[in-house]
């Protein structure tokens, strides 16, 4: 027993060292339940009114002090992100006695899925249609809070309006909030003008345009690469605009070969057959052998803004408006004064464009929610709030930003090491309360280029609210997708030397993995989804 | 007792300097090409690649870094405290698992190496893990949850009990004649004989914690929690998310270029190397077990 | 193996008491997998059931073997798992192999100078992370301006561009592999050959051993329990790969697939269409059941031979 003895101190200090160790961790949960719940839809009202509750609660208890947990997505973390939720929890203590804790995503990568799908207390978090919102909504993920909305929160369908919340109907469901706020989400091309202008080139104004001026930097400007690809594709993203018809229906996008046209919109066709595909690939391949993006693009690390403003490239591709202000113009005027950037987006070029749909990127609740009534009240708060609004778009006044004499927002964050930048939560661009936003000075040549170059092209988009539920054929939409990794991603980027032939190769290998069954099928789903939202036939 | 070096010696000397200093340099440019990218100029890397020494000198990079130093030192501590504590308690465990599975009177020790062994090549997915650790156990933000990841590898274990098989069993029987305890001759004889090996698992044990960035990004999401790997690890891969999201952030402009990844490796790589050359000296030159007559 | 004695005398629980400390000190290990992988690895049952939201992971139906004929079905397991194999051979093989004789060449060399700093520059490519090495990749393959495409092109194969030739991969793969390996896998062998004697190789010289006499008769055989040790761990793994290995360097490289694509970044593809837990524990659980076979297999045959060298 000596040994024993000996031994039994040793392992019981290592296991209070360990105990004390799980004690001085952050677990900033503070009070909310840990066990995962299923909620039912309804909301739990019972007559009691506990506490200070906001107009339009009545139904909802308050009494008990709840954390609410919100995750989003913008990238990296923004160092002040505790102090904004300190300074948000103290008017949300007040009005729905709660406090919220936003945590921003960097890598929503493999934590998305799993927190989802362990069933993590999550009370809200962002979506996309990118990234299978609409195959989770079927699956059941998300909340149904179609009626949740309306016993708990009305006054969000009056702020958001009644008609998004209509066309963010899946199966006759809301699942995730709409977005508030007017999106164009088409991408632009970016290039020098100084450089343009400098050797004479042509305007650009369409794809021959473009192609002048890759050939006049490739004469003058020897070393430097016309423009920057992505591996997602940059010409590729005019496609639509140039053909007026949307080609992205499919999971994931473009996997089917699905084109619409709003002219006609009950007409699904396979666009891979096309003669304006082909002649698009034949385009890419081009640009791709005569150098006018860099080689090798799928494995390419270089970003399109770094690229340009670092002097490699004379433009690129794939930018949108607002990321083209914030990430190449701004900076060039400090770092390269002399240079002019030029900019247009594809949607004006071929001047055809559209809204983007409400549920394109926003929130939803998860369905182990712990608190539903009290996240839609939250929600409600951000919209109708303005300072909460406002501490959550822009951080703390005197500490992060400033507002200017115009009533401009003026960041005064250390520029190397921001506290918190406009917009870095994630929630604000999506939650959007347009009464409280304040833009920066820079912001509206944006906003001038949509309502000048954009809303003047608008068609209706019929096409991203629609909701494919492919549980049916899930194993043939899995081998179709990895068909297009193998074959259409490459000829879509230039790759594939012998265009005739890789398109004969991808037509054949989507045959054979039973694109026509799918197809079908979405063309019978696609047209009831029509008749629902009351779409006329043409 | 040093003989004259023979014939075959140098031959032996002349072939093989040169072979393993050409697998060196192998080893040391790409490195070095680290160090100098994380000296150039951002642009400079863009337009002209990679170079042995830096197109156009910057400290740029390091500035970036450095201008959040409460940041940098603070997952630098978050890292030392993991590796420290998870290290040595991991290595005092593991040794106790090694030296008792070799043990030839310890009669269930196969069945046992088979039960620690059998971890590696089942496993319920992330998942079950994931529930286990934040929702049953209830960890998630507490450096426990990473603690407790990397302390266990059957690798390590396993390794461990083989390194000590080259104790001979006669040291051993001698001290249980004498009386000695089963800790007892753990503690006096096993550890001072095992030097090697302690020092290469725990090398192995350290390394993994210091590297370790996954763990992390599964059970800590405050960023004031991150240790060194994953705060690179999210800088890195942030831009690649929101590129491929095509996500703005308002003045999101200054996405960390090409110099600062490599600044931010360097930065994350120099302290264990450091503590790597010490360690060492129980590899090079070994401790030669004494006569063990009788 | 249970004494073959009468009674309880000689059982389960007399052992305990015999050993009790030795019990003790492996109690911690003991407990530690059994909470941190014996329970989660119920989760296996999931690769069963056709997971849904709705129905949580407790609720899914039981679908039986249903995912693993979806992941057959594809056909391509086949070439996966070949894939697979055959480069995890390569790397244990060749890496091994690789390891080993480096280990042995620097212990055999005299400047201890020398040796510490090559080996501590050898560890150098161990915290290159691989999305760097994805960069440098990317530097020396791409079309245009690849230093070793520019190489290739001065020696007259014109149309050398990496990114569309298949074929060259596995070796990329595999120099890239052992490159990020090499410290790593030296230290093991180094370690193992510092516990060898000084007295056998003093011996041995003064019998006139040349050096190469020495290493094949006195430090390869004592280095064979390490090696198979090594071997057998690792072939339990077999069917798993190095995921970020193969994710940094190919990428999205579609034309590329045939030739570099594991199972880990098939199935990684996969889950992206649409998140399977059912399908990625199937594939997960294809891994782990071919690996058991597999070294169940190995064991079995090196225990007869050496019973001392085998696993378990």
């Amino acid at each position: 027993m000596k040994v024993a003895k000996k031994l039994l101190p040793i392992l019981l200090a290592l296991t209070m060292l360990l105990t004390t160790l799980a004690a001085c961790g952050d677990s900033g949960n503070g009070s909310s339940s840990s066990t995962p719940q299923s909620s039912s839809g309804n909301g739990e009202d019972t007559g009691s009114n506990g506490g200070e509750a906001p107009s339009g609660t009545s139904a909802v208890d308050t009494s008990e002090q709840v954390n609410l947990v919100v995750y989003t997505f913008a990238g990296a973390s923004p160092r002040d992100m505790d102090m904004v939720n300190q300074a948000a929890s103290e008017i949300t203590l007040e009005s729905i006695n709660a406090t919220v804790d936003v945590q921003v995503m960097a890598d929503w990568g493999t934590r998305y899925n799993l927190a989802l799908t362990s069933g993590e207390p999550i009370d809200l978090i962002w979506t996309a249609m990118w990234y299978s919102y609409q195959p989770y909504a079927f699956d059941g993920a998300w909340l149904d809070i179609t009626n949740l909305v309306d016993e708990v929160a009305p006054a969000l369908k009056t702020i958001i309006g009644e008609d998004r919340w209509e066309i963010s109907k899946i199966a006759g469901s809301n699942y995730a909030i709409p977005s508030s706020k007017n999106t164009w989400n088409q991408w632009g091309v970016t290039w020098r003008e100084d450089l343009r202008k400098k050797y004479d080139l042509p305007e650009i104004v369409d794809w021959e345009t473009m192609e002048a001026y890759a050939e006049g930097i490739l004469e003058n400007e020897p070393g430097m690469i016309p423009y920057c690809d992505s591996p997602s594709g940059g010409l590729w993203h005019s496609f639509s605009e140039k053909n007026h018809y949307y080609v992205g229906l499919g999971n994931p996008q473009f996997s089917y070969g699905l084109g619409v046209s709003t002219d006609d919109p009950y007409n699904l066709f396979v666009f891979h057959e096309t003669e304006e595909f082909k002649d698009f690939l034949i385009t890419q391949r081009r640009w791709v052998e005569n150098g006018y993006v860099q080689p090798d693009v799928a494995n390419s690390t270089d970003q399109g803004p770094a690229g340009m403003l670092s002097g490699k490239y004379a433009g690129y591709l794939s930018g949108l408006t607002s990321a083209v202000l914030s990430s190449v113009i701004v900076p060039a005027r400090d770092s390269h004064p002399d240079w002019e950037i030029g900019y247009m987006n594809y949607g004006e070029m071929f001047q055809w464009t559209y809204l983007s749909h409400p549920t394109m990127m926003g929130f939803a609740l998860p369905s182990a929610c712990p608190n539903p009534e009290r996240t839609l009240l939250f929600v409600q708060e951000l919209l109708s709030n303005n300072d909460l609004f406002q501490l959550y778009d822009m951080g703390i006044e005197g500490t992060h930003y400033e507002i200017d004499e115009n009533g401009y927002y003026v960041s005064i964050n250390d520029p190397i090491n921001p506290g918190y930048l406009q917009g870095s939560s994630g929630l604000t661009n999506y939650i959007y309360n347009g009464d409280a936003k304040v833009y920066s000075e820079d912001y509206q040549w944006v906003l001038d280029y949509e309502k000048n170059h954009m809303e003047p092209y608008e068609v209706t988009n019929y096409f991203e609210g629609f909701a494919e539920d492919y549980t049916a054929y899930n194993a043939l939409v899995t081998a179709i997708s990895e068909v297009n990794t193998q074959y259409f991603w490459p000829l879509l980027r230039g790759a594939v030397a012998d265009v005739d032939a890789g398109l004969a190769d991808l037509l054949q290998k989507l045959a054979s993995a039973g694109r026509q069954e799918v197809v079908d099928n979405v063309i019978q789903q696609y047209h009831a989804y029509l008749e629902a939202m009351g779409v006329p036939k043409v | 007792m040093k003989i004259k070096k023979s014939r075959d010696e140098i031959i032996f000397n002349v072939i093989v300097y040169p072979v393993i200093a050409l697998l060196t340099l192998a080893c040391l440019i790409p490195f070095w090409l680290i160090v100098a990218a994380s000296f150039t100029d951002n642009s400079a890397i863009m337009i002209d690649g990679y170079k042995l020494l830096p197109s156009r000198w910057s400290i740029n990079a390091y500035r970036y870094i450095f201008a959040a130093p409460m940041d940098i030192l603070r997952s630098y501590g978050v890292t030392i405290f993991i590796t420290v504590v998870g290290t040595f308690s991991g290595l005092f465990l593991i040794t106790m698992a090694g030296y008792v599975l070799n043990r030839k009177d310890f009669k269930y020790r196969n069945k046992i190496s088979f039960y620690i062994y059998f971890t590696t090549l089942f496993s319920g997915g992330m998942i079950p893990s994931y529930i286990l650790m934040v929702s049953v156990l209830n960890l998630q933000n507490n450096y426990l949850s990473v603690i407790l990841a990397g302390l266990m590898s059957p690798f390590l274990i396993i390794l461990m009990r083989n390194f000590m098989k080259s104790i001979p069993d006669a040291l051993i029987e001698a001290a249980k004649i004498d009386g000695a305890g089963d800790f007892k001759i753990f503690t006096s004889i096993v550890i001072h004989l095992a030097g090697p090996a302690i020092a290469t698992v725990g090398l192995f044990l350290a390394l993994g914690y210091w590297n370790n960035w996954y763990t992390p990004m599964l059970y800590l999401t405050k960023p004031k929690m991150y240790p060194l790997q994953y705060y690179l690890y999210n800088i890195l891969t942030a831009q690649q998310s929101a590129q491929q999201a095509g996500v703005i952030v308002e003045g999101m402009d200054t996405f960390p270029g090409e110099a600062i990844k490599m600044a931010m490796a360097v930065v994350a790589t120099g302290p264990i190397l450091l503590l790597y050359p010490y360690v060492q000296k129980y590899f090079v030159r070994g401790i030669t077990i004494g006569a063990v007559k009788g | 193996m249970k004494a073959a004695t009468s009674g309880k005398k000689h059982g389960f629980l007399y052992d305990l008491k015999t050993n009790r400390v030795m019990w003790l000190m492996i109690l911690p290990v003991l407990i530690f997998f059994f909470i941190f992988s014996y329970i989660p690895m119920a989760g296996v049952y999931l690769a069963f059931t056709r997971f849904s939201h709705s129905t949580g992971l407790f609720g899914s139906p039981f679908v039986g073997l249903e995912n693993f004929r979806i992941l057959f079905n594809q056909g391509t397991l086949g070439y996966l798992t070949k894939n697979t194999i055959l480069y995890n051979i390569a790397f244990i093989g060749i890496g091994n192999v690789l390891q080993v004789t480096v280990a042995i060449l620097l212990s055999r060399l005299n400047s201890k100078y020398f040796k510490k700093t090559t080996q501590s520059i050898m560890f150098l490519p161990y915290f290159v992370s691989y999305v760097i090495v994805a960069a440098f990749s990317y530097a020396l393959f791409n079309s245009g301006t690849g230093i070793v495409t520019m190489f290739f092109r001065n020696l007259g194969m014109d149309g050398f561009a990496p990114y569309a030739m298949p074929g060259i991969w596995k070796y990329i793969i595999v120099i890239v592999y052992l490159w990020k390996n090499i410290g790593y896998g030296t230290v093991i062998y180094l370690a193992a050959i510092t516990n060898i004697s000084d007295e056998y190789y003093e011996a041995a010289q003064i019998d006139g051993a040349t050096v190469m006499q020495q290493i094949r008769y006195i430090t390869i055989p004592l280095l064979v329990p390490t090696f198979i040790i090594l071997l057998l761990l690792a072939i339990g793994g077999i069917l798993r790969g190095q995921f970020e290995l193969f994710y940094q360097l190919v990428g999205n490289q579609g034309q590329l697939f045939t030739a570099t694509d594991i199972l880990d970044t098939y199935v990684f593809r996969t889950l992206r269409v649409k998140f399977d837990v059912g399908l990625g524990t199937a594939a997960g659980l294809y891994q782990s059941l071919f690996g058991f076979i597999l070294i169940m297999v190995v064991n079995w045959l090196v225990k007869r031979k050496h019973e001392e060298y085998a696993l378990f």
